[in-house]
């Protein structure tokens, strides 16, 4: 299964909301865990998520703070905010919607 | 004998100084370039290999472009406007951006003594409006055009 360019941003937010509803993660990390759950055939660009995640801070559903890794290296990790989660209930319902009514046309 | 640590710290450290952008962000993008390192690393190749590997992957993937031009303060977004895209891939971006940087001085001091010399002659002349909209407008605009074309020939013989 091949995603169109613009299925994967569309889809982006919700996934990287979803992943950090479950706990906090780090840029690599994300990517992994989107590549896993796709099994292997959803793969993101290390340059498009960065820019998405600084951008979801900027709006307020996410926050960072600086931790260490098991190597002891300084690590960037996200949470999700109060308003993320609200955020992330609303995309849920509308993709919820969005799947519901392609269904109902499906013969 | 290849040092990783040493290998990971020049190479952040030009890439900071080529794009100017705050330590933070570097912070993030080591990290990131380790954990590809690593991934390299178990599929059983060298560290230099993954070294290497990891920073094409970088840079092929444009992650500096798109993370860090968001962070351009005005001047650098003059200067990009002046030299055309600032980088089209990380090692390119370092080594023209350097030139950049020298090029930015050598015109910060010629278009400072310009202004003032012409300050000094035109000081109280009822033509300086007039002096100062046919020669130093034109001669701007020429001196930004040239080095735009001259960055862009930099750009293509770095990328052949």
């Amino acid at each position: 299964m091949i995603l169109s360019k613009d299925l994967v941003a569309a889809s982006s937010t919700p996934l990287i909301l979803s992943i950090l509803s479950i706990e906090d993660s780090y840029g690599y990390a994300i990517i992994q865990q989107v590549h896993e759950l796709s099994d292997g055939e959803l793969k993101w660009a290390d340059g498009m998520l960065y820019p998405i995640l600084h951008r979801m801070e900027k709006k307020g559903w996410i926050e960072s703070f600086w931790g260490q890794a098991n190597t002891g290296r300084k690590r960037k990790y996200y949470r999700l905010s109060a308003q993320g989660t609200s955020e992330l209930k609303q995309q849920q319902e509308q993709w919820q919607k969005l799947s519901n009514m392609i269904s109902k046309l499906e013969k | 004998m290849f040092n990783l640590d040493l290998a990971v710290h020049q190479w952040c450290a030009e890439v900071l100084s080529a794009y100017s952008i705050k330590n933070r962000k570097i912070d993030e993008l080591k990290d990131h370039l380790y954990c590809l390192i690593e991934n390299h690393t178990k599929h059983g190749l060298s560290e230099k290999d993954a070294f290497d590997n990891a920073i094409k992957e970088i840079g092929d993937q444009d992650v500096l472009k798109g993370q860090f031009d968001q962070d351009l303060t005005w001047i650098n977004k003059i200067c990009t406007f002046e030299y055309g895209s600032i980088a089209d891939g990380a090692q390119q971006g370092a080594q023209v951006m350097k030139l950049h940087k020298k090029t930015q001085l050598t015109q910060a001091i010629l278009w400072a003594a310009a202004l003032l010399a012409s300050s000094l002659v035109l000081k109280g002349s009822d033509q300086a409006y007039t002096v100062t909209m046919l020669i130093l407008f034109p001669l701007a605009v020429v001196s930004i055009l040239s080095i735009r074309q001259q960055f862009t020939k930099q750009r293509k013989s770095l990328n052949n």
